[in-house]
């Protein structure tokens, strides 16, 4: 099995859970496998056998009941119905019974792009947590987006991030290294491209990290970065907007400070105000060959002076 | 009415319509109250979406055969993947088996001249086709098909700009299309069974057809509501599935999920009908376990209400809902399995024939398996946890739906075809198409359980490059299932033309309908019979009712 292609670090055994789950799943298959033999086996058996080549019609026999045989069937499977559960159910139980000593992080999913705040105010787009620790990640999505999915295949774990809800999901992961992360939640055109990593980190390094000014690990200092720039990564908005002129989902922002716009409300030039409103409620005066209902907004995500930071940052990216 | 119509003619020669007589064939046709006729318009517009939907999936895999965009764009690609699933669900299975052989073949197998409400019956059709012209409208118009897949989870069916309100209207006429079928047919089933006829001497499928009748009636109001609730919400914004507006998007799911769990067992109940048809016919002797047959198609209609909420065990429901819901899922394998037992043996010490309908349905018994285990695994909370949403549902849900509903769909087309047309279908040709279909659908799903449980999610335009090999094998399958179904509809359309006469009873089976002249008379019977026998009776492997329509043509006289 280890042979098939999957996800980066699928057969890696990544966290505490993963073994058992994988054990879970082999086992309800041979089961149910089993089980399906005992409906094709006789079955292929009897269309050779009593095919009427050999075993002409004149033989047939009309048997209806047996109720021996017919209690057999009702009740093995039944049993083996209830062992299945069981082994489902104590997946669950370990995945779902969240620890008490665990850190927490914070995972906003919005329209398309993952964003994760560590306790101290930290942002990032990539999940980066310590090894051998338990993590809980508190997940949600802006009130105006849509419902995602978090998914880390070489976990085996899954929930959905429901706009104005909180949902949890834990793992304690045992072996550094890069995974998948995908968004399981059909959420429109770029779902497929809702994709993050989870970084596993030793403890000493993760903590050095996340107390420096680095945005990510191993990275240079970015204090005396513009703001405006690293909140740009860490809200997901370069994951629909390129920095030069290209479009993805939305504009480029090359040169977007000043020049003017096509709008259903008329010819507007693209200034400090018309930024803020883009940013805010974007959904106000849309460039013609874009939709509404696109972008979501941030207000209550990011303050006044970060949005400020954000233009500033913009008007230098000529 | 004054005119007179001869009713021992066949019904495709004479017809009674709505509005009195029409000299035009066309007319005759699309007014027509006979059930055989209806349950004919309705399997030559189910066909034409049936190609439709399966067109779309053919561009679907072949964008999917390589990574990166090749063919459609992604909102291109969302709203093939909705148009598929919607067509799929309510214009083809759906109404499925129940519109076309409910209507054709149930009447005749209970001794009836017709359903309970005939005109009724010509309105379903009308508002089915009303739904069916709105959908494609809603696709060639404005801003295009709704691209929210068939499932219509909220907020994002709110937001989008695309034609969601078209198709939830086209959706509730559909609904309320199904609805007035599953009157029709509990009205009629209770009613019009022939003197001698109780409930226990009825075909098996007809038992399908009446356990699907009651969740048409009883589950379809809710998804009815449901979509009204979304018209409202997307066109007056009131706030029920709305966050920001203080509403619960995973109401909608609720919703939506109380009607369409029961569906998926009212879409596989008539399928299970046919399979007892043919099984037992083609091993040419009683069937097995009948009482045990009929009650389990009731009890998984029952149980079928109480398990909506597995489909909702990653959306952060509570621990404690989730382990009931799973627990409750397991009970409907139980008696699935004791059908599927059953038919087995049935087979024992018969003498099976393998005809076309046969070989498709013994096949449907192996697809169909993979179906069900599968969809058991997907009971088991902890294993779904990983495959929730991924390829590994898609995969399961097509080997149910193709591997069990449509196949024995086609198979039902296989076995009736020479009773409703008088012709048989050309032999060589159907068994090359289900070997092909066959080998085709392990193809094209089997990869899909790997690649769901190894990291594929479903509803994606694009992919990590890990996963091609899986879609490329999908896409050699995806080739076989296309051509092998278009083939099989070919063989229809040419053999209802250029077929062999079969005559009355090609199969020797000893339900009502094969006592009857092929194709039919419009009023079926000539004189009520009277069924003082059971559905299946043999004698060395011999029909022992004989020519019951001869028999009541000789009393008349």
């Amino acid at each position: 099995m280890e042979t098939l292609s999957a996800v980066e670090g699928f057969w890696d055994n990544a966290t505490a859970l993963t073994a058992s789950a994988d054990h879970a799943a082999y086992m309800i298959h041979v089961i149910l496998v089993a089980l399906m033999m005992t409906v094709l086996a006789p079955m292929f058996y009897f269309l050779y056998k009593y095919s009427a080549k050999r075993h002409p019609k004149e033989k047939a026999e009309n048997i209806t009941h047996n109720i021996s045989l017919e209690l057999a069937w009702t009740i093995i499977p039944t049993m083996l119905m209830m062992v299945i559960f069981y082994y489902g159910y104590i997946v669950i139980k370990d995945n779902r019974t969240m620890p008490t000593d665990a850190k927490h992080i914070k995972v906003i999913g919005k329209m398309w792009s993952w964003a994760y705040e560590y306790p101290n105010g930290k942002k990032t787009d990539k999940l980066y947590v310590p090894q051998n620790e338990n993590i809980i990640l508190d997940m949600t999505a802006p009130k105006g987006d849509v419902i995602h999915a978090f998914w880390i295949p070489a976990f085996r774990q899954k929930e959905d991030v429901v706009p104005g809800r909180m949902t949890q999901l834990w793992f304690n992961a045992t072996r550094l290294g890069e995974y998948d992360v995908e968004c399981t939640e059909y959420c429109g055109d770029r779902h497929s491209y809702m994709l993050s990593k989870v970084v596993v980190l030793p403890k000493d390094e993760y903590y050095a990290w996340i107390n420096s000014n680095s945005a990510y690990p191993g990275g240079p200092d970015t204090s005396s970065e513009p703001m405006g720039k690293t909140l740009l990564t860490n809200n997901g908005c370069i994951s629909c907007h390129s920095m030069g002129d290209e479009t993805l989902v939305g504009p480029g922002f090359k040169g977007i400070v000043g020049r003017m716009v096509k709008t259903a409300n008329g010819e507007m030039t693209s200034d400090r105000a018309y930024l803020k409103d883009a940013i805010l409620d974007p959904d106000k005066d849309i460039v013609d060959g874009f939709s509404a209902g696109m972008m979501p907004t941030s207000a209550g995500v990011l303050s006044e002076e970060e949005v400020n930071q954000i233009i500033d940052y913009l008007s230098t990216n000529k | 009415m004054g005119h007179h119509v001869d009713e021992t003619a066949s019904f495709y020669k004479a017809t009674h319509t709505v509005f009195g007589h029409h000299e035009s064939k066309f007319l005759q046709w699309i007014f027509t109250v006979d059930h055989k006729r209806i349950g004919i318009l309705y399997g030559i517009v189910m066909m034409i979406f049936f190609v439709v939907a399966l067109g779309t999936a053919g561009l679907m895999r072949y964008e999917l055969m390589a990574p990166g965009a090749d063919f459609f764009t992604p909102a291109g690609f969302n709203q093939a993947f909705s148009l598929h699933g919607i067509i799929m669900i309510f214009l083809f299975i759906v109404p499925g088996i129940p519109a076309i052989f409910g209507n054709i073949i149930m009447p005749l197998m209970i001794g009836a001249k017709d359903v309970s409400f005939p005109r009724l019956n010509l309105l379903t059709w009308w508002l089915f086709l009303a739904g069916a012209s709105i959908a494609l409208y809603s696709a060639l118009s404005g801003t295009g098909f709704a691209d929210t897949g068939w499932t219509f989870y909220a907020p994002y069916s709110i937001k989008t700009d695309t034609n969601v309100v078209l198709i939830l209207f086209a959706a509730f006429l559909l609904g309320m299309a199904s609805i007035f079928t599953g009157l029709n047919f509990v009205v009629t089933i209770h009613r019009l069974r022939a003197p001698g006829m109780g409930f226990f001497k009825m075909p098996l499928f007809v038992w399908g057809i009446y356990s699907t009748a009651w969740i048409q009636v009883l589950a379809t109001p809710v998804v009815g509501i449901t979509l009204l609730l979304a018209i409202f919400e997307r066109v007056f914004g009131i706030g029920i599935f709305d966050p920001t507006k203080g509403g619960d998007p995973i109401l909608l799911q609720h919703l939506f999920w109380i009607y369409s769990h029961p569906a998926v067992y009212l879409m596989i109940l008539p399928a299970f009908g046919v399979i007892s048809e043919i099984v037992t016919t083609f091993s040419r002797r009683e069937v097995f376990g009948y009482h045990a047959i009929a009650l389990s198609s009731a009890s998984i209609a029952g149980i079928g209400y109480l398990v909506w909420g597995h489909h909702l065990f990653s959306s952060g429901m509570s621990e404690t809902a989730k382990i009931i819901f799973s627990f409750l899922t397991f009970f409907v394998a139980i008696p699935t399995g004791i059908k599927f037992y059953d038919w087995i043996a049935t087979m024992y010490k018969g003498s099976i024939v393998m005809e076309a309908p046969m070989l498709l349905t013994v096949l449907t018994i192996i697809t169909f398996a993979i179906g069900g285990i599968t969809g058991v695994t997907l009971a088991a909370i902890g294993f779904d946890n990983q495959v929730h949403d991924t390829y590994y549902v898609v995969a399961h849900f097509h080997y149910v739906m193709l591997g069990g509903v449509v196949f024995m769909l086609f198979a039902g087309m296989f076995y009736w075809f020479p009773k409703v047309t008088g012709k048989m279908y050309n032999k060589l040709s159907a068994n090359i198409s289900i070997w092909a279909v066959f080998i085709g659908i392990n193809f094209l799903w089997m990869p899909m359980f790997f690649a769901g449980y190894l990291g594929m999610p479903r509803r994606y335009f694009d992919y990590l490059p890990e996963f091609q090999i899986y879609h490329q094998i999908a896409g050699i399958g995806a080739v076989l299932v296309i051509g092998s179904l278009l083939m099989m509809l070919w063989n229809f359309i040419r053999s209802a033309k250029n077929g062999e006469e079969c005559g009355e009873n090609p199969w020797n089976g000893t339900t009502l309908e094969w006592h009857l002249p092929s194709p039919p008379p419009l009023g079926n019977f000539a004189k009520t019979p009277y069924v003082d026998f059971r559905p299946y009776e043999f004698e060395k492997g011999e029909p022992k009712v004989k020519d019951v329509y001869q028999d009541t043509k000789k009393e008349t006289k």
